[in-house]
């Protein structure tokens, strides 16, 4: 029994260090660090105050910061639901011979950088772009769109960077519910339309959660594409992060906004690990 | 009546089906098709149809020595990290899927507590503490912190690769006087080559492609290549760019040809 303890504490103590070192600890400072005056031009300077946080809790400025933020998680998680359920129902259910090849094109872009996938739409949504040349063509418009540096563009683009992530997190639960279910409604007469709506649908509910609680936080916490789509007309609390910190070097309020941040994500975080539990596929492994 | 409509209804229905996920795929790929478009067209503005076919980004690309010594830089790290993350990672999956000790699920969730940490907290706090150990900007540092960031998806693969090994094939070298260490390299470590070789794959990807955190780290002395081209795209846009993307895109599809598809997913 010793030498098992002994072992175990081995084999995870690079580990247990690297994640002390470089985050638990870090963490620590940053949360000291938000309570440290800002005196421009002084560098560190030592105190506990609590203006940056009155500072963004009592700035509409800021709070429309966090406002759009949190609209921006809402709305690409709905459009990413609204993508992705088809598609996870369709890779979940069919036996095509091509099944594989499509799981894999959903995961493929997960595997490229989102600072590529954003520039694709940087070419596709410019006034001139492809998207915006087929509107006007086919009369849906009479002027071009402005998606560049709009919520608009934004929500775009990170729909299709955040879309993989629905996907797979709904294709496991939906293929989970039990066949006999659907086969018993099915033969009781229900047509397919209804069979979906009052069997499938139902029990994929907690998977539904899950995903657009994933797709929430994802979106709320990322960067690079709000930064490149919407500049700085569509500012974000992970940009304001930036523009603090590397701008204008203002790094304890910046380190209160970060927090502000990651305390709304650590709560639905929470609540993405409850649905998961109740979709029955996130288990501690025994 | 019914048995006559049916077969039209569902003909339809299919056609319907195959469009809205022709549709969806076409969302969900247009962006990464229109960059390779982009860097093999002539014209410097994105035309549709391509008007013809050329090289010169790419030349412009190899001729930018800023773009080819990020590229280096990215190449570096991702493998200097990829390799710490896997002699890291596989002892502490190998512990938390063989052993039963107290703390194990908490250890758990806290070694996997990086993958849903938002980038830019961590990049801040990173940002803030090296500053104070004086390592801002230094090559180590951002080794240690992409280590951080791509542990999980080594522990990850290689428990899932553990899970489907029979314990007994261990049990059975320990019983036959094999020690520890012996069973560990000529039983285990064949058995989960697949699980390692995928989650280092993994862990390379994560960080040949990881921008928040090199962006608020590195400094004007050493970028990496998607630094580089974020720092670049925020005031221009140049085919040039579309065809270093293509360059990043060729390397992550190369390496990841190497993954069994059951290790894919996020």
């Amino acid at each position: 029994m010793e030498g098992t303890k002994r072992t175990v504490f081995w084999l995870v103590l690079p580990m247990l260090l690297e994640v002390v070192a470089l985050f638990v600890i870090p963490l620590l400072v940053l949360f000291r660090y938000s309570f440290y005056p800002f005196v421009p031009g002084q560098g560190l300077v030592t105190g506990f105050v609590l203006k940056n946080y009155s500072k963004f809790l009592f700035d509409s400025y800021y709070l429309e910061i966090l406002v759009r933020t949190l609209w921006l998680g809402f709305l690409v998680a709905f459009f990413a639901l609204l993508l992705g359920y088809p598609l996870a129902l369709f890779l979940a259910k069919s036996n095509s011979r091509f099944k594989t090849v499509l799981l894999i094109l959903v995961v493929l872009p997960l595997l490229s950088s989102a600072v590529i996938r954003t520039y694709g739409w940087m070419i596709l949504l410019g006034t001139n772009g492809l998207v915006n040349k087929l509107l006007l063509q086919l009369g849906l418009v009479s002027a071009p769109v402005k998606f560049m540096y709009t919520l608009r563009g934004v929500v775009v683009a990170l729909t299709e960077v955040l879309l993989p992530f629905m996907v797979l997190t709904l294709v496991p639960v939906i293929r989970n519910i039990d066949r006999s279910l659907e086969e018993a409604a099915l033969g009781l007469g229900a047509s397919k339309l209804r069979t979906f709506l009052t069997v499938v649908f139902p029990l994929s509910l907690p998977g539904v959660a899950a995903g657009s609680i994933f797709v929430f936080v994802l979106a709320i916490s990322s960067f690079v594409t709000p930064s490149l789509m919407g500049g700085p007309s569509v500012r974000v609390m992970s940009s304001l992060v930036r523009e603090q910190a590397i701008s204008l070097l203002n790094w304890p309020f910046a380190a209160a906004v970060s927090l502000v941040l990651l305390v709304v994500v650590t709560t639905l975080v929470a609540l993405y690990q409850r649905a998961l539990i109740s979709a029955g596929k996130w288990e501690v492994p025994k | 009546m019914t048995r006559y409509r049916k077969p039209l209804t569902s003909l339809v229905g299919a056609c319907t089906t195959s469009l809205v996920l022709l549709a969806i795929y076409l969302f969900l790929l247009a962006p990464l098709l229109v960059v390779v478009l982009m860097a093999f067209n002539t014209s410097s503005y994105m035309v549709f149809p391509p008007e013809g076919f050329t090289l010169k980004w790419f030349v412009a690309f190899f001729r930018d020595s800023m773009f080819v010594e990020a590229l280096r830089t990215s190449a570096v790290l991702g493998v200097t990290s990829a390799a710490v993350a896997t002699v890291i990672g596989v002892p502490a999956a190998l512990a938390l899927v063989r052993y039963r000790f107290r703390g194990r699920e908490f250890l758990n969730s806290l070694f996997l507590a990086p993958i849903l940490f938002p980038g830019v907290v961590l990049a801040i706090a990173l940002l803030v503490y090296y500053s104070r150990l004086k390592i801002l900007g230094s090559f180590i540092g951002l080794v240690l912190a992409h280590v951080l960031v791509i542990v999980p998806y080594v522990i990850r693969t290689v428990s899932a690769n553990l899970y489907g090994v029979d314990e007994a094939l261990e049990e059975a070298s320990l019983n036959l006087g094999a020690g520890r260490w012996r069973t560990f390299f000529e039983i285990t470590l064949p058995l989960i080559r697949s699980g390692m070789v995928s989650g280092a794959i993994f862990a390379f990807i994560m960080s040949f492609d990881e921008l928040v955190i090199a962006l608020f780290l590195s400094g004007a002395r050493m970028t990496t290549l998607p630094v580089r081209i974020f720092n670049f795209l925020e005031y221009n846009s140049d085919p040039t760019i579309a065809a270093i993307s293509t360059v990043l895109l060729c390397v992550t599809l190369l390496v990841s040809v190497f993954v069994p598809p059951r290790y894919l997913g996020f």
